[in-house]
């Protein structure tokens, strides 16, 4: 995964008339040509190639990308710039050239850690923490930080279904380690990744609220040399084996919802949810961009801690959709997503979709 | 009037200054992504390690038509030139200005302002990405109808700017079919509408004389279009026909009959062999080079040994194409490919289908099926990818479209393809019919692995292709424009009704601060 | 300064023949007025206008361009001449200068007929019917039905970028124009290349189509054709009021129909009744009523669709099927109305004119109420029909009159007419101005960004006519 093995890719986006740059969230809010996908690359490969110097300037760039990969669906050349970007990153941080804003980030990520661990032993029981069980649950960092009952309502929504063997990991890091992945922090990424696979390949089955999580760990993680040895999953596949026994108390009339860049595109998990959701909603609204071309909600890719307003631009035009509707509800399976959406949204609801179940049960 | 400042930074400064609400950027990466358009004489420069020599001074991204005008106020005291940007993706080096431009990239101007349903009417603002702007009609039931192959990565702005036409145009219409009304802002500094939803129509249409401006004039900032139902039933039909002119003589006739395709597109014979191998190995991008390398033993499976091969190919164009025009016949036992389109109201479209496909069977044609169609259909965007590949591989390729009557199009299709053989390996397909006329559209490769020297022949290559265009009485260009790449055929193109087209220039924009080059002018 | 005259009744006579120059009262009164209603009043009031100083009739556009040189060089204002037919004053001289009338009429041949293409190359000073004629009997039709068309020159259409009955299918007459031959004000004779379409910048031809003689002369232009025979259908529909009708016909282009003309208009049978000795007065659901008449050209089979359509479309709304009789009597009388006006000017008192006014479907249904109630209540008689619809909108051909106490007071009628009716479409959506051109009348009327448009052809007129000799006066340019 060295920069130099994207050549071929950083190659064709050079001379490529830009086939994708529809769909690139950060592209559109920023309305910039320096930032679409294209020209992202396109400076990469320059910057390879030695044709411009690597400065925090010209890597800038690199950070414009929320590694949703909206741009590989319209790409006939098979390029993922997604990684090809974060390799950039890698070679910038490497270089000292990263952005400002990315200046001691490790030592911020693992703060930030310590205070989420505590919080989850705050918040979960602690009888939930056991060392080996048949699934664990795996929150994602967001869902701690940001909305913590939704592991509750998860737990509850689980057990709804007879699912009561659940288990938290018990492990010391709430992160799957996507936010070194996408800072370029190719060694620290590796570190954390083999601790935490070597933590959860204790049990037999992980589930996680966190798509990237499930993403980096089936995917990511065997290429860096930790893979797990445990079945991961997002709570969403799992929970859908149980469909069926939900039962509801109450519907919802309707509500859109929102395919997570990484449970949909990434993990290819579309019907599953919605499923799930139309167990308790009655009318499920699609976006125009949706499935395999899910809009990204501007959460991935670092760009809501480093260009807080781009972020908040692309929520706002995801949900542009809604807003021109009397729909009151947006359902979702990412904390991250919810998050990002959440601020955005006005009066419009944005909801986990356990966190929606288990008020319906 | 302060002195004109000889330093970037102090012009900078100055505008800044004179525009305090204006979002303005220098930023290097930006200087670098807004110096080429998709030319791709550019791409060769890139090739040659030129990523950017001329670099723009910076990029503006102004709000509303207000702050053109005040743009066009400073621009036209500092002497500076402004380029009107949508999304960069025009083929002829029309946003290229060079040094000390200032790019005015209007995408912060991106709304659908009103759409109108009764009155079959949308009003959007130029900046926005035409795909975007037919998701939102989509939303309401409706479309623009205008489906080029840059929908993704091109601008109302652009479309107007430069007389753009869909692959749909047959049926829906070119860009100034579909334009009612457009907000403009002159190089003076005016703004105004050019027209009117309906009515009114006295003195000359200025809709149609800012169309095709290419930022010459002035920005055009919003547009009025006319929209349609999305069609109720779409329709796809192939037809083989033993050669070129056959074909070409049959879409004549039925462009004649009084009926309205969506879509007609004749391929020569190696675009068809082309097209037909694409339908079975179903990628695009890769069987331009397969197809042009696969006659040679071997190549198949090592990528180095296939570049060799392109390499030996393209080397010679002028053995390749005549080898090509001798085994064409033989190559492709179905003739050459013909598809048609049909959508709209579904009685419309059945009764126009089957009196079109008579036409063509009547015509000589072998019914192929609506395999063939459909097939082009789903990929329609596909072909655009091509060029990458070729241009990592160490080839160039480009396209040229060009049109004229009936009278003259195979003159036009021999002469232009004589002109380029030489040069590059061509093939052609007939698209965007008319009851008059018809364009043709070329697309050809050539070998790159010295890029300098490869230019240096792509040039050459477009002189005499388009001499050879202007010889046999047609345009030199059907919708791509001419920017600053075809700016020099100008003359032959026009002659001496340019003088009309520098009237424009000099009533709307005496000072040439808009575009200057582009179209030839100033 | 003094005109020099016979020094430039010598050149013009050098410049196109002495046989095709007049200055006899017989045809300088010939030439004085064209068919604008105020100035055949105002021609009542006693002495017929002088007319123009000099009428030439060029053979080609070269003798055009040396008596544009020459008027240049004496600064005499010149005028296009096609038929004369001018409803808007475009082609009858004004103020007291010495004009010079070029009456393009001999320019009148077929240049070049591509059947192959279905171009044709014609000079601008042809008769339209003429045209028609001579192209029916090579088994081809322009499309192009001015009510004026025995009378009207094909220049004259493309200065005034008329629209024809028939612009519901075939377009405007821009729209049939490929290019044109046109004659500047210094003797420059330009050309705009042919092409199917391009995109080589701006499409020159469109700042001569419409600009009414201001920017030069049209001497020829190449044109689009379709094939003859065309299978040809008429229908004809009452409805009870005017808004189903319109809106059937929006659904109906909406849908992709392009019918050859669609016309809504006051029931005939009306004008049977009022025709009648002993007549009642109609009651207010018959003065509501409206017919729908269509007729449509093509492949039989396409139009039998197209019928279908408009039929489904009508009857659901209320229309009841009258059979194509309707439609096909008014089509043998399409070109009556041009005969209407006259029998009304000849009366002393009275004032009469026909506004058009285009709107897009939405407004169309109140203006065209707002129209009438505004007539109506000033004690003016209207009649309102409903054509050259197309996809966005359509047009309301609005023919008034009144009677007033004195010649001098139905002038005044006349102006307070039309201000009326300015007032009205500005405040409904309307766009005054849609198939007669500007000339001298209809500039002061127009909106502010209407107004607004015809300044840029004075800002462009400064530079290509200097002199300021082209039609002086016409679409607001200065006299």
């Amino acid at each position: 995964m060295s920069f130099d093995e994207y050549q071929k890719a950083l190659e064709l986006c050079t001379y490529c008339p830009k086939l994708c740059r529809h769909t690139c969230p950060v592209g559109n809010a920023e309305r910039r040509e320096a930032v679409i996908p294209q020209a992202k690359m396109a400076m990469a490969n320059l910057v390879r190639k030695g044709q411009v110097e690597l400065t925090t300037e010209t890597a800038s760039v690199f950070y414009h990308c929320n590694g949703c990969g909206l741009c590989g669906e319209y790409c006939e050349h098979d390029v993922d710039v997604t990684p090809a970007l974060f390799a950039a990153r890698a070679e910038a941080v490497n270089k000292g050239m990263d952005l400002p804003s990315m200046k001691q980030f490790t030592d911020r990520f693992y703060a930030r850690n310590e205070s989420l661990l505590r919080e989850l032993h705050h918040t979960i029981d602690e009888r939930y923490f056991v060392e080996e069980a048949q699934v664990a649950y795996f929150p994602s960092c967001d869902t701690v930080e940001h909305n913590p009952s939704v592991m509750h309502d998860t737990l509850r929504v689980l057990e709804s279904v007879g699912v009561d063997y659940v288990a938290l990991h018990d492990g010391e890091y709430v992160c799957a380690g996507y936010p070194f992945w996408a800072a370029g922090l190719m060694s620290e990424l590796s570190f954390l990744a083999k601790e935490v696979a070597n933590k959860l390949s204790r049990y037999k089955k992980v589930i996680s609220d966190c798509p990237a999580c499930v993403w980096m760990m089936r995917f990511l993680y065997p290429q860096i040399g930790a893979p797990i040895s445990a079945e991961v999953l997002h709570v969403v596949e799992f929970l859908d084996n149980y469909a069926q026994r939900i039962e509801v108390s109450s519907t919802v009339p309707e509500a859109f919802y929102h395919d997570p860049c990484y449970l949909g595109r990434w993990l290819g998990v579309f019907d599953a949810p919605r499923r799930l959701m139309g167990r308790g909603v009655r009318e499920i609204h699609e976006f125009t961009w949706n499935r395999e071309r899910g809009y990204c909600c501007g959460g991935g890719g670092l760009v809501t801690d480093n260009l807080p307003d781009v972020s908040a631009k692309i929520a706002q035009r995801r949900l542009e959709e809604v807003l021109r509707t009397d729909v009151p509800m947006v359902v979702s399976a990412c904390a991250t997503c919810e998050r990002n959406l959440g601020r955005e949204s006005g009066n419009v609801e944005v909801v986990n979709l356990m966190t929606l179940l288990a008020r319906l049960l | 009037m302060t002195a004109t400042p000889t330093s970037a930074d102090g012009r900078l400064a100055e505008l800044q200054a004179a525009l305090p609400d204006l979002r303005v950027s220098n930023h290097v990466t930006d200087r670098i992504a807004y110096a080429r358009d998709l030319w791709p004489g550019g791409q060769l420069e890139k090739l040659a390690g030129k990523h950017a020599p001329e670099p723009p001074l910076c990029v503006v991204w102004p709000k509303d038509a207000t702050q053109l005008v005040k743009l066009v106020g400073w621009a036209k005291v500092s002497k500076a030139v402004l380029v009107p940007f949508g999304a960069g993706s025009g083929v002829c080096g029309g946003t290229m200005a060079g040094t000390g431009s200032v790019i005015v990239d209007l995408k912060e101007m991106d709304a659908v302002v009103r759409v109108e349903p009764e009155n079959n009417l949308v009003r959007a603002q130029a900046g926005i990405i035409g795909w975007h702007l037919e998701d939102l009609l989509n939303i309401e039931g409706l479309t623009l109808g205008h489906f080029p192959s840059s929908l993704m990565c091109s601008t109302l702005g652009g479309y107007l700017a430069t007389r753009s036409a869909g692959q749909c145009s047959s049926l829906y219409g070119k860009i100034e079919d579909m334009a009612v009304s457009m907000e403009v802002v002159t190089g003076t500094g005016q703004v105004f509408e050019t027209g009117r939803d309906m009515g009114g129509g006295l003195g000359p249409s200025w809709t149609q004389l800012f169309i095709g401006s290419e930022g010459s004039l002035g920005f055009i900032t919003e547009a009025t279009l006319k929209v349609h139902p999305v069609p109720e039933h779409r329709l796809m039909q192939g037809y083989g026909f033993k050669r070129v002119s056959a074909g070409c003589e049959a879409i004549r006739r039925l462009m004649q009959a009084g009926l309205r395709p969506s879509v007609v597109r004749l391929y020569d014979e190696f675009d068809t062999v082309l097209a037909r191998s694409s339908a079975e190995k179903g990628s695009e991008a890769d069987t331009l080079l397969d197809a042009i390398t696969g006659r040679v033993k071997g190549s198949g499976a090592l990528p180095w040994l296939k570049r060799q091969a392109l390499q030996i190919v393209l080397s010679r164009p002028d053995l390749t194409n005549r080898m090509i025009e001798e085994l064409a016949p033989r190559i492709s036992a179905d003739g050459c490919l013909c598809i048609i389109g049909w959508e709209g109201d579904r009685r419309l479209t059945e009764v126009q289908a089957r009196l079109g496909h008579d036409e063509l069977i009547r015509s000589g044609g072998k019914d192929l099926g609506e395999e063939p169609g459909w097939h082009w259909f789903k990929r329609r965007y596909a072909v655009s990818y091509k060029q990458s590949k070729m241009f990592t591989s160490g080839a160039f390729v480009d396209t040229m479209e060009v049109a004229a009557t009936w009278d003259r199009l195979m003159e036009l299709y021999d002469g232009v393809r004589k002109a380029i053989a030489p040069f590059a390996f061509v093939m052609a397909h007939f698209s965007h019919a008319y009851p008059e006329g018809c364009s043709i559209y070329f697309s050809f490769a050539g070998p790159a692995t010295d890029p300098i020297e490869a230019k240096k022949r792509y040039d050459r290559l477009w002189s005499k292709a388009l001499a050879a265009a202007t010889r046999a009485g047609g345009t030199i260009s059907h919708h791509h424009g001419v920017g600053r790449s075809k700016a020099r055929f100008m003359t032959e193109e026009h002659g001496n009704s340019l003088r009309l087209l520098q009237t424009l220039k000099s009533t709307f924009d005496p000072e040439s601060i808009m575009n200057p080059g582009v179209l030839g002018l100033s | 300064m003094s005109i020099p005259h016979s020094e430039v009744t010598g050149q013009l006579a050098e410049a196109v023949g002495p046989e095709n120059l007049s200055s006899s009262p017989v045809d300088t009164i010939a030439h004085a007025l064209d068919f604008w209603p105020r100035a055949l009043m105002e021609s009542r009031k006693g002495a017929w206008p002088r007319g123009p100083h000099w009428v030439v009739w060029p053979g080609a556009a070269a003798e055009v361009a040396h008596v544009l040189r020459i008027a240049s060089s004496y600064a005499l204002p010149v005028i296009p001449y096609g038929g004369g037919s001018s409803m808007v004053g475009g082609a009858s001289p004004r103020g007291d200068r010495p004009w010079i009338v070029i009456n393009c009429k001999r320019m009148c041949n077929i240049l070049d007929m591509d059947e192959v293409s279905m171009v044709v190359h014609v000079q601008a000073g042809i008769v339209g019917v003429e045209l028609e004629e001579r192209l029916n009997a090579r088994g081809f039709s322009l499309g192009h039905v001015p009510t004026s068309m025995t009378t009207s020159t094909l220049g004259g259409w493309l200065a005034t970028q008329s629209s024809g009955m028939l612009s519901s299918r075939y377009g405007r007459v821009g729209d049939l124009c490929l290019g044109v031959t046109a004659v500047l004000s210094d003797g420059q004779v330009l050309h705009t290349r042919v092409a199917p379409r391009r995109a080589t910048g701006p499409e020159l031809l469109h700042l001569l189509v419409g600009s009414e003689g201001t920017l030069g002369v049209i001497t020829a232009a190449h044109l689009r054709l379709h094939r003859l025979p065309q299978h040809r259908r008429f229908d004809s529909f009452r409805f009870d009021e005017v808004g189903p009708a319109i809106d059937s016909l929006r659904r109906c282009l909406t849908a992709g129909v392009r019918p050859l003309v669609a016309r809504i208009q006051r029931d005939p049978r009306l004008r049977r009744q009022e025709r009648a000795v002993d007549a009642a007065e109609p009651t207010p659901e018959e003065l509501a009523r409206r017919v729908l008449l269509v007729a449509y050209e093509g492949p039989a089979e396409l139009v039998e669709v197209e019928h279908e359509i408009l039929r489904d479309l009508a009857t659901a709304r209320g229309g009841e099927p009258l059979g194509p009789a309707p439609a096909r009597r008014w089509w043998g009388q399409r070109f009556a109305a041009g005969f209407r006006m006259t029998p009304l000017l000849v009366q002393e008192r009275v004032f009469a004119d026909y506004l058009e006014v285009g709107a897009t479907w939405r407004d169309l249904p109140v203006l065209y109420e707002r129209l009438e109630e505004a007539f109506d209540r000033r004690g003016w008689r209207t009649r309102i029909a409903v054509e050259h619809a197309r996809l966005e909108g359509a047009c309301l051909g609005c023919a008034f009159w009144g009677e007033a106490g004195s010649l001098e007071e139905a002038l005044e009628s006349y102006d307070e007419a039309w201000k009326l009716a300015a007032e009205v479409c500005h405040a409904n959506g309307g766009g005054l101005g849609h198939v007669y051109g500007g000339g001298q009348h209809r500039s002061a009327l127009l909106d502010d960004g209407a107004k607004q448009r015809l300044a840029l052809l004075t800002q462009v007129k400064r530079k290509l006519d200097p002199a300021g000799i082209m039609n002086p006066g016409v679409l607001g340019t200065e006299p």
